[in-house]
């Protein structure tokens, strides 16, 4: 190598250099252009990386916020859960941590959602004591150097777009630091809107039209049998929904009549333990009505004079968010005699003898 | 050979297996009217009933009314009505006294029935009874009386061709009863016993009935009087008069209902419960006659009774043809005893029950599964309110008539599960609305029961992803995908469209798919297809079947979808549209529903329609051409979730109802 560079030398002086000087500096400047690339590529590969702070999170989905725009302020947030129900407060968990020598001042993060997006309501649940909401925004106390902060916030969604199933969003932080003005965008993760699933349970003697579709007393008489007409309805917007089933118990002294109408799915009745279901295995949007009609038939007993007798009892829901693939399910109130409605029979359910 | 035979015997036991659509109604009414004459209006309201029966006298002076009732009712039976034993003075109104006069012509003087002492006996105002027995002189002819009767009937009113029988009253089992005995058969001033009475004159009735049958053997032969087995032989069928007959049977219910239901369990099956009331609002007397009468399998007649058998009365009960029996008479306070006795007695019948309280006091029942419609009737309103009921109180020697609750429409395709009322053309409610549902298919699955195949069984066609599904008996025999891959639903209806005595397959796209009627036979094979609107519409069109022109092919009728106008289309055979209107404001957008048929009962079809989503509940009918006739809301007016409609004579009474559908309640 020494003896190459020495060759190449001799040759280059005996040809460039002798004659010309500015060979030789043109030269100089050259390695020293070279030398100096090589040392950029160095240092960028070899420098130390931004600080990223991964807090120790075992059950929730996780989002990790960086900063795009130099600033010492890190954040860490953490949503609980990405599937959302539109009106209902949910959780995000979030950690700060001044990262550089300077004091943060004047800290305020506010949540950023596409303009069709609202937010009717950020609380401080957890009330960490550095942080206030004010104006749907956060306001912090300042941060000193190497000082991590965290807090749980509530956030609730109130109105999306018809069809909008899906939310992008980010937090916004706006902060001072060493003289300084910064701005930093945190994306998180997309949030998704449950779908909005109401189980309707009714109870009728005269439907909301009119038509008569009860038979016997009313009010019902001690001795006497009184029909009532009980309606589950799979009231639905937002997402199509699978494996829904509604289950309730007919109480003693109802039993079920013969007669039923279903816009969809299958109804059981297992007589021995008087239980009812009703399942759809899919229930699409936009698909028509989701509904089970059935007659039951009330005996009222001695004991059941001067009461509203109920008529359905245990009656409990589940179905999965196709989208989401959230599991939802609930209990409902049980129906009664008292038909509230029944705008013809409502208030006339107490037995009489 | 062999083979041929085995299948045509095959065939033989086959048929009667088959459930037919051709049900005997119920009730069978008979109108025991005894006019001499009759007006054109009582021509007119008399073809109402199944049954008439007439004086003969009718045929002389008022035959064209005779004719005009069979033209207006052609299943209807007519029969003459004569006497067996008595003759009107042929002077009583004698300008109407034809056929009395020429018959008292002839009356030889030996013919009348006197007492020991010669006087000619009376068994009724202006009338004197005739010696039916053997004993009896001969006229002029050698003829005793009861051969001459006979030939009288046979050569002077069945032959006119007018009637279908006759009807003989007065007859006796006996004549040891009348005038206390005080008979001389012979005249010849000595009595005879009782027993000698009663034998002869027996047998002189049967003389009577027997020439009867041998001169018209093909006529229907109706008596009334005093029943004895003996004459049934000769005889299609007995009236019990004045119900419960106070001389049949001891006069009482159950005696009578005896006599009655062994009278009408037999073969012959003309029998007749006329019931006599004190008025035409005499309504608890007329449940029980009728009621009782259901018990059994005779016609029914109420009238003021013997002294006045020439009534008119048409009762809410009689608008509901209750259909074939379906069982015998039970007793529901003793429910496997079968013997006729005062109870509280229940028939059931395909389209109802009917229900008779016999006790002295009120009987309550409670159905314990069952739901029955009473009668939404305009007279008796506190018993016909119809109210849906599960348990019923019938009051002391009541009846009442129930309707079964539909479950399902015929003739007219709808949405299982969606829930109808029902119209007259007038818009009024006839009966409780109801579920259309049927548990063996799909909620929401588009399904029409009907006799595509005229097996005199209705078969289903229905509709499920694309597939239209044709079953008889419960065995698919036909499914096809009308529109290829086309899953979405789409209308169906059915009618001879090509006028091949054959019915045809008509489909119309529902939503999502073009404005494509496709017409099949019942195989499957496509006969035609057109679009009734513009190819690129997608809100699918409404199809209804009906001939309208009355060219012995059905016109199909469209309607178009969700998002065009409301347009109304009619096509024949071959897909050229010949009718095209507006069914409602041109800019309603909801689309309109359509269903074809005579919902008025003037012989023409009608066009019905219904407003789609968005629109008023307003059903409109429209005439063969397309021309408005009338109209109704068939819901509150700010009911905008659309109305679907179908036609199907629910109460069996040959003119169609309105149904208006609704998804939900």
């Amino acid at each position: 190598m020494h003896k190459a560079l020495k060759k190449w030398w001799k040759l280059r002086h005996a040809k460039h250099y002798v004659n010309n000087h500015w060979h030789l500096i043109a030269d100089i400047l050259l390695l020293f252009i070279i030398l100096g690339l090589v040392a950029s590529l160095i240092i960028i590969k070899y420098s130390p990386a931004p600080q990223v702070n991964i807090a120790p999170i075992d059950h929730v989905v996780k989002d990790i916020a960086t900063s795009t725009i130099p600033g010492s302020l890190l954040i860490n947030s953490e949503l609980v859960k990405s599937n959302i129900y539109l009106g209902q407060a949910f959780n995000l968990k979030i950690s700060l941590e001044n990262s550089g020598n300077s004091e943060i001042k004047n800290l305020q993060i506010t949540p950023q959602l596409s303009s069709s997006f609202t937010i009717s309501k950020i609380e401080n649940v957890n009330a960490a004591s550095f942080v206030k909401v004010v104006g749907g925004k956060l306001i912090l106390e300042n941060l000193a150097p190497g000082e991590i902060q965290e807090a749980d916030i509530w956030l609730t969604i109130k109105d999306v777009p018809n069809s909008a199933r899906n939310i992008s969003w980010a937090l916004k932080a706006k902060y001072q630091e060493a003289g300084s003005d910064y701005i930093n965008d945190f994306s998180l993760k997309d949030l998704k809107i449950i779908t909005n699933l109401k189980i309707k349970t009714e109870a009728y003697y005269n439907s909301p039209l009119g038509d008569q579709l009860g038979s016997g007393p009313v009010p019902p008489i001690l001795g006497f049998p009184t029909n009532y007409w009980i309606f589950f309805e799979v009231d639905n917007s937002g997402n199509d929904l699978s494996g829904v089933s509604v289950n309730a118990k007919l109480p003693e002294g109802i039993t079920l009549a013969n007669r039923k109408t279903l816009s969809a799915g299958e109804f059981n009745y297992d007589e021995s333990q008087k239980r009812l279901s009703w399942t759809i295995k899919s229930a699409p949007l936009n698909n028509g009505l989701y509904q089970v009609g059935f007659e039951v038939q009330l005996m009222a007993t001695a004991n059941q004079v001067n009461t509203n007798p109920l008529l359905v009892s245990n009656i409990s829901y589940l179905a999965t968010d196709a989208y989401t693939g959230e599991k939802l399910s609930g209990s409902l109130t049980p129906l009664d005699t008292s038909l509230p409605l029944d705008t013809i029979n409502r208030g006339q359910g107490i037995v009489v003898k | 050979m062999k083979k041929i035979a085995f299948i045509l015997i095959i065939f033989c036991f086959l048929i009667p297996t088959l459930p037919s659509l051709a049900s005997e109604k119920n009730p069978k009414l008979v109108n025991y009217f005894l006019h001499w004459s009759i007006t054109e209006s009582e021509a007119r309201e008399m073809a109402k009933w199944d049954f008439l029966v007439l004086d003969m006298e009718v045929q002389e002076n008022s035959p064209s009314e005779l004719r005009l009732i069979r033209q207006l009712n052609p299943k209807i039976k007519i029969i003459a009505y004569i006497s067996s034993q008595n003759l009107f003075n042929p002077d009583f109104n004698s300008n109407e006294s034809v056929l009395r006069k020429k018959l008292a012509q002839n009356i030889d003087d030996s013919w009348w029935l006197r007492d020991d002492r010669g006087n000619r006996l009376s068994d009724w105002p202006s009338a004197y009874v005739l010696n039916v027995t053997d004993s009896c002189g001969k006229n002029y002819n050698g003829q005793k009386f009861n051969e001459y009767l006979p030939e009288f009937v046979a050569g002077n009113i069945l032959n006119t061709g007018l009637w279908d029988g006759v009807f003989y009253d007065n007859v006796w089992n006996g004549a040891s009863w009348f005038n206390a005995g005080n008979i001389s058969l012979t005249n010849n001033g000595l009595r005879n016993s009782g027993n000698d009475l009663d034998v002869a004159w027996k047998n002189g009735v049967k003389k009577i009935l027997s020439k009867t049958r041998n001169l018209l053997p093909q006529k229907i032969v109706v008596a009334n009087g005093s029943f004895i087995w003996d004459y049934q032989n000769y005889l299609n069928g007995w009236m019990l008069e004045n119900f419960p007959t106070p001389w049949e049977n001891g006069g009482t219910w159950t005696g009578v209902i005896q006599s009655y239901l062994k009278l009408s369990n037999n073969s012959q099956n003309y029998h007749i419960v006329n019931a006599s009331a004190t008025g035409p609002n005499d309504y608890v007397r007329f449940r029980y006659s009728l009621a009782s009468t259901l018990l059994g399998n005779g016609y029914f007649s109420f009238d003021y009774g013997p002294e006045n058998h020439a009534q008119l009365w048409w009762y809410d009960e009689y608008n509901n043809d209750l259909g074939d029996y379906q069982t015998d008479a039970y007793n529901l306070l003793d429910k496997t005893n079968s013997t006729i006795k005062p109870g509280l007695w229940r028939r059931d019948y395909t389209n109802g029950i009917a229900i008779v309280n016999s006790t002295d006091k009120e009987q309550r029942y409670i159905f314990v599964k069952e739901e029955f419609d009473k009668i939404r009737g305009t007279q008796d309103t506190k018993i016909n309110n119809g109210q849906k009921i599960n348990w019923i109180s019938v009051a002391p020697r009541d009846g009442i008539i129930l309707l079964k609750r539909p479950t399902v429409i015929r003739d007219s395709w709808f949405v299982n599960g969606n829930f109808f009322r029902i119209f007259n053309s007038s818009g009024s409610q006839i009966r409780n609305g109801f579920f259309a549902y049927v548990d063996k298919y799909q909620g929401s699955q588009p399904l029409l029961f009907h006799d595509l195949l005229s097996r005199g069984s209705e078969q289903i066609l229905s509709v499920s992803k694309g597939y239209l599904t044709l079953t008889s008996a419960g065995k698919q025999i036909l499914s096809f995908r009308p529109y290829g891959a086309f899953k979405g639903s789409f209308a169906i209806a059915a009618g001879d469209v090509s006028g091949d005595s054959r019915e045809e397959i008509v489909t119309g796209a529902g939503l999502g798919g073009g404005p494509q009627v496709m017409v099949y036979d019942s195989s499957g094979k496509i006969k035609t297809s057109f679009f009734a609107y513009d190819k690129k519409f997608r809100g699918g069109v409404n199809v209804a079947v009906g001939d309208l022109n009355g060219d012995g092919k059905a016109e199909i009728v469209t309607g178009a979808g969700p998002g065009g106008g409301p347009h109304v289309r009619v096509f024949d055979s071959k897909g050229n549209a010949i009718i095209n209107f507006m069914a409602y404001d041109k800019n309603f957008s909801g689309g309109v529903n359509v269903a074809v048929g005579d919902v008025d009962g003037d012989g023409l079809q009608e066009i019905v329609t219904g407003a789609g989503q968005g629109g008023g509940p307003q059903v409109r009918i429209f005439n063969n051409l397309g021309i408005p006739k009338t109209s109704f809301m068939a819901y509150d007016l700010n009911y905008r979730s659309g109305i679907f409609v179908a036609l199907s004579d629910i109460n069996n009474d040959g003119v169609m109802e309105i149904l208006t559908g609704i998804s939900g309640f």
